[in-house]
């Protein structure tokens, strides 16, 4: 079963280029159909014989707003769970005994949490609130997704730092903020990049929580948007597909530009 | 990096089998003055996630178990009254003529799709542990599927899935007359199955592939050595180092198959025929579409019951295998 011969590396090579196309058949599928105006089903062909942007067209208009919202949200998402994991996960690093315990059952039992479980007593509360339908709901409900898989990521990135540092800045009298600040934030910023990678990839895929917290299309996220567009009595693939693939961008971009920070996320938390 | 950051990070997620190990180690030295004054700065730095984690999770969950025990309609939003039932909405749901089909849909899902990611993954990630052109880059292309937000995934294979798309027409070519997936009732539930796995596989390939890269080389040279061969090793040495990952994959991998429903809902929304109901749609359904929050409550305890059944059958699990 080992290659012996150099010739048969390129075997391997072949066998998994084959994997490659057979398991991403459905994204190509995806940009195939956003090219195909007014194809169905049936009439689409493999290939895109004349590519044509009306898709993309049709889309932008119903689109531009809800990744607008998007982006609000999931920058949001990232900021708010930052702000409270950094330091969590760096507490949790240094601190010892039952107090850690407690607090990793805890998280750990957090992430468990099924989120339709949470959904409909957020939405009862945030009724109260009165912050039903804004992207601070979306901002916050997001974030208790989030906020759990980030303090264990941190955490055990955080571990690994070197007291010796901290010691000699606490020594000089550095404040905690500043010592978290100045020295845990820089030394910690592939952690904290990880962390954010991922609270972003979570709120930007949500769906659940968009659709069950939001009423107006103004704070719709497009994930949502795209199923109330093939929700629709008749159903445009094209548009569907084109505003799929609008949606399916940043995930392509973020594995360009982070694969290393998704696998090594992937490997620390582990839990969607 | 991954390498080098995948040790600890992977331990983290068996904490609980062996609490706060390396932080114990850490600072097992006298508590001074200076260590205590730490400790109350790092205690304080636990506040912003303490009430968080209360006010948006345990609150609401709290909360929640209150829902689930009085009549909690659209009505209770504009007048406040939520009359005290006690168990009538678990009694609804439970008696609801989907319930049982929608727990059998939720433990098929759950148990297909993972036990055809875990033996899936790990042929690809020992297919792309070998060392040949391309086998870098080609494993990380195969983690787009999972970068897909699940409702594009959904829509996509919904288009593919269709009477006359493509996955018919590439049946029709090797002479199969396909049904219609989506729309027949007894395919449906495959056609959810088999999205499901295909949109989890590439996230079991990655860890199963940081997890072989963590076994010890000297293991296989010494078993190479004595004349064990490819599968031999695979099965002695191989799978033993990396069952520990194996086994806190699953009961993640159970725990957020459990809860999946943007792609029921997109792919069929429960249909045909309820065909495709599970317990999470139907807590959605119950609140979000019937505005009865009480039974959509009562619905997601349940669902939040079984998760907990299977996360202390699995803490039971690694203890008794921690103790042996």
């Amino acid at each position: 079963m080992r290659p012996r011969h150099p010739g048969s590396r390129w075997l391997w090579s072949l066998g998994g280029l084959a994997i490659v196309v057979v398991l991403l058949f459905p994204i190509y599928w995806l940009v195939s159909a956003s090219l195909q105006a007014s194809a169905s089903s049936a009439t689409m062909t493999v290939v895109p014989t004349s590519p044509s942007l009306q898709g993309y067209a049709n889309a932008m208009e119903r689109m531009l707003s809800p990744i607008q919202t998007s982006l609000i949200v999931a920058a949001g998402a990232v900021l708010l769970t930052l702000l409270i994991s950094v330091p969590a996960g760096f507490a949790l690093s240094r601190l010892r005994g039952r107090v850690v315990d407690v607090a990793l059952l805890g998280v750990l039992l957090a992430q468990m949490v099924p989120n339709i479980t949470l959904l409909n007593a957020l939405y009862a509360m945030f009724n109260t609130m009165g912050i039903l339908n804004s992207h601070l709901a979306l901002i916050i409900a997001n974030a208790t997704s989030a906020v759990p898989f980030a303090v264990i990521v941190l955490r055990s990135f955080m571990l690994s730092l070197d007291s010796e540092v901290l010691e000699a800045a606490m020594i000089d009298g550095a404040s905690t903020l500043q010592r978290l600040w100045r020295i845990v934030v820089p030394l910690g910023r592939n952690a904290i990049i990880t962390a954010g990678v991922f609270a972003f990839i979570f709120t930007w895929g949500d769906f659940l929580i968009g659709q069950t917290l939001t009423r107006s299309p103004e704070v719709r996220p497009a994930v949502v948007a795209i199923f109330h567009i093939m929700d629709a009595p008749t159903v445009d693939w094209s548009t569907v597909m084109s505003a799929a693939a609008m949606t399916a961008l940043p995930a392509a971009i973020l594995l360009i530009f982070s694969q290393r920070y998704i696998k090594a996320g992937i490997g620390a938390g582990a839990g969607r | 990096m991954s390498e080098t950051t995948m040790g600890p990070a992977v331990d983290a997620t068996r904490l609980p089998q062996a609490p706060g190990g390396a932080a114990q180690r850490r600072g097992s030295g006298a508590a001074g003055p200076l260590e205590r004054r730490r400790n109350r700065a790092n205690l304080m730095l636990l506040l912003p996630a303490v009430l968080f984690i209360g006010l948006f999770l345990a609150y609401p969950l709290g909360y929640g178990i209150y829902m689930s025990l009085v009549d909690f309609t659209s009505g209770t939003f504009l007048t406040g009254e939520a009359p005290f039932v006690g168990f009538a909405n678990y009694a609804e749901a439970i008696g609801s003529a989907h319930f049982g089909r929608a727990l059998r849909n939720t433990l098929l899902i759950t148990i297909v799709s993972l036990a055809i990611q875990m033996s899936g993954g790990l042929l690809l990630a020992l297919y792309f542990q070998r060392d040949f052109p391309g086998s870098r880059w080609m494993s990380t292309v195969l983690l787009l599927p999972w970068l897909v937000p699940l409702i594009i995934t959904a829509t996509t294979w919904r288009w593919m899935l269709q009477g006359n798309g493509i996955i018919n027409q590439l049946l029709a070519g090797i002479g199969i007359d396909g049904p219609s997936w989506l729309a027949d009732s007894s395919w449906a539930i495959w056609a959810i199955i088999g999205v499901n796995t295909w949109a989890g596989l590439p996230f079991m390939a990655t860890i199963l592939g940081a997890a072989l890269r963590n076994v010890p080389h000297e293991l296989e040279e010494a078993a190479t050595l004595d004349g064990a061969g490819y599968w031999r090793r695979l099965w002695s040495i191989t799978l033993p180092q990396i069952m520990p990952v194996m086994l806190v994959m699953t009961i993640l991998g159970i725990i957020a198959t459990l809860k999946v429903l943007d792609l029921v809902l997109a792919l069929t929304g429960g249909g045909p025929a309820n065909s495709t109901q599970t317990l999470a749609l139907l807590s959605y359904d119950s609140s979000f579409r019937h505005f009865n929050f009480g039974v959509g409550a009562a619905f997601g305890n349940v669902l939040l019951v079984v998760t907990i059944i299977i996360a202390a059958v699995y803490a039971w699990l690694s203890r008794r295998e921690e103790a042996n």
